[in-house]
């Protein structure tokens, strides 16, 4: 990606107040950021615009995380899906998600800086 | 009732015909008449009759003493002499086949009528005392431990079998008291019931106690204890034993296992909730963290202020999950059972399951009549709540929908029931769902949602410790309704008492 600022980003979330947290956070450097609290909402909105990135929670209700994942990554493959676990996932599924198209993991509670971390450098 | 038939002995035939007419008046039918010792017993073989008079001096090879002696030999009949002869010698001689009457000649009816009542009822009462022998062979040799005992319990008989279950022989058990067999902790129950016996309460109770042997060591024994009188007067108790010990130990080693089991499904089951609470935890700390560090990065301090007050809300969201878990762990998880309102422990099922279902977009519907108090274990219902809960909530991922708990009380008996708007259980599934390691789920049962096909064996044998009954409903694609059937009275003690 040649400009690394204003990205497009995606929070799929079904607590509603870590999608406001991430929109918090994300705004404050400038990105455009969108949330869907169900799967449903997260594939229509992949259909109408590309999005940069996809914060994806690990569980949803409704389609299952890894059919999001890979709907969005069929959408858009140059979309980088970033899994949020709240808790411990086994390797299996860890390599399952990985692929099916997850490019990285977020164990919660994580700091403004590891999500930064994973963005493309913004200096 | 027969009549009595009577073998007459005469070799004299005008004197056999006169006793023969004043028999058949008497009402005594004569079975035959025969004039000599040999046919006299070839006679009583053949006819068995119920009596012979037998006439000492007969024409042929024997006399009437050794006719009879050789009928005694083969039979229990009895033998009335006739006899017109009184020497000592003839008498000592009859005297040894144990006649049971002696006629003089001439004969006189009322002599004839009385000496034969009398035999026959000499016979009845040998008769009766041989079967009562027999009965106390019976009892002797049982099979089962038979004791009789005094009212202070002092025991005054022992059968061989008896005996042997104290590891005592019959010699060292008389005389001892009921109390040294018992074990200590059994000695309450056991004088309550025999006290209760020997005043009357109760005329027979069937209970289990632990009975000590000469070796110390401990046998279960099952006793039936029944008022032993004489006359109207109680004398004491006759016991009845069968050693239980080793049905006893399976049905504790069974306990154990199943202990055992329902621990690890316990287990299993808290992993489960541990997961979904860490989930809920790590996303309120999640918003915590975030808002704390979104107000140290903005400049607005109307942003300040919201990211606080969201901080503040979900630190006592937080704490509220807290208190729901502590409320749920704090069930006495001892194996006694506890009067216990049913509807407040499914309560504290929900208060810790309610907030992930709303999630998994699944609406809880109580409907609860006002059941009453039941005597449960708690930790164990709790459980069996628990697994039905969770169960409804895998058959309804991911679609979501609606889970009703009903509670209604019919009779002596409350019904609580779980309907889900799930998948459903396929008819030939249905069958099966209680087998343990039966399941759909996990590895075993090759699915997506995590399940060790414990869960409903485990909530099985916990609704059959209670006295309880659980079925499942299902239409594929409909949904499933499992229903516990739970007794509302306190299940008494096994004992049986039979009211005078």
């Amino acid at each position: 990606m040649e400009s690394p600022k204003d990205l497009n980003i995606l929070i799929v979330d079904d607590e509603e107040m870590i999608c406001e947290m991430f929109v918090k956070w994300l705004s404050l450097r400038g990105h455009k950021v969108q949330y869907a609290l169900d799967g449903k909402k997260a594939i229509r909105l992949a259909k109408q615009e590309t999005f940069d990135f996809v914060f994806l929670d690990i569980v949803m209700p409704g389609i299952p995380t890894h059919e999001i994942l890979e709907e969005i990554r069929e959408i858009s493959s140059s979309t980088k899906v970033v899994i949020i676990t709240g808790k411990l996932i086994n390797s299996g599924l860890l390599n399952e998600l990985k692929l099916k198209g997850a490019s990285d993991f977020l164990q919660k509670p994580f700091k403004l800086d590891d999500v930064m971390k994973l963005l493309p450098d913004q200096d | 009732m027969t009549k009595t038939k009577i073998l007459i002995v005469e070799d004299e035939r005008i004197t056999a015909e006169a006793i023969q007419t004043t028999l058949e008046f008497l009402g005594y039918p004569v079975s035959s008449i025969v004039p000599s010792g040999e046919e006299a017993v070839k006679e009583a073989k053949k006819e068995k009759p119920d009596l012979v008079l037998m006439d000492i001096k007969l024409k042929g090879e024997i006399d009437g003493i050794e006719a009879a002696r050789q009928i005694r030999s083969l039979s229990d009949i009895p033998i009335i002499y006739i006899t017109a002869l009184t020497n000592k010698a003839t008498l000592e001689r009859a005297k040894k086949t144990a006649p049971y009457g002696y006629i003089h000649k001439p004969i006189e009816e009322k002599d004839l009528f009385s000496t034969i009542e009398m035999a026959l009822l000499r016979r009845d009462l040998e008769l009766e005392l041989k079967e009562s022998e027999q009965y106390r062979e019976v009892v002797e040799k049982a099979r089962i431990g038979i004791l009789i005992d005094d009212i202070e319990g002092t025991i005054l008989y022992s059968n061989e079998k008896a005996a042997e279950l104290f590891g005592y022989s019959i010699k060292e058990i008389k005389k001892q008291s009921i109390k040294s067999l018992v074990h200590p902790d059994d000695i309450k129950m056991v004088a309550k019931f025999h006290k209760d016996c020997v005043q009357g309460k109760s005329v027979s109770s069937r209970y289990v106690f632990r009975g000590i042997r000469k070796d110390g060591s401990i046998r279960y024994l099952e006793l039936d204890a029944v008022i032993h009188k004489k006359g109207d007067e109680v004398i004491g108790t006759r016991l009845y034993m069968r050693d239980i010990t080793e049905r006893k130990k399976a049905e504790e080693e069974k306990d154990m296992l199943h202990q055992q089991l329902a621990h690890s499904v316990k287990m299993a089951g808290i992993g489960t909730l541990a997961g979904g609470i860490a989930h809920e935890f790590n996303n309120i700390l999640q918003i915590i963290e975030g808002h704390v560090e979104f107000a140290q990065r903005t400049k607005k301090q109307e942003d300040i202020d919201e990211a606080l007050n969201i901080v503040t809300s979900y630190a006592q969201k937080a704490a509220k999950i807290i208190k729901d878990l502590l409320t749920f762990s704090s069930v006495d998880e001892s194996t006694r059972k506890k009067r216990v309102n049913i509807d407040e422990l499914i309560d504290s099922v929900l208060l810790l399951t309610e907030e992930h279902f709303k999630k998994r977009n699944i609406e809880i519907v109580r409907k609860f009549q006002k059941a009453p108090q039941m005597e449960v274990n708690k930790g164990e219902m709790q459980q069996m709540f628990l697994n039905l809960i969770t169960n409804a909530r895998d058959a309804m991922f991911p679609k979501g929908g609606k889970l009703k708990i009903e509670t209604k009380r019919n009779r002596n008996r409350v019904n609580i029931s779980f309907t889900d708007t799930g998948v459903g259980i396929k008819k030939e599934n249905l069958s099966r769902i209680f087998e343990p390691f039966y399941t759909t789920k996990g590895a075993i049962g090759k699915g997506d949602i995590p399940g060790t096909g414990l869960g409903l064996s485990v909530s099985y044998g916990i609704v059959k410790r209670h006295g309880g009954t659980i079925d499942a409903k299902s239409q594929e694609g409909k949904g499933t309704t499992f229903t516990v059937t739970m007794p509302v009275a306190k299940i008494k003690p096994k004992k049986v008492i039979v009211e005078k």
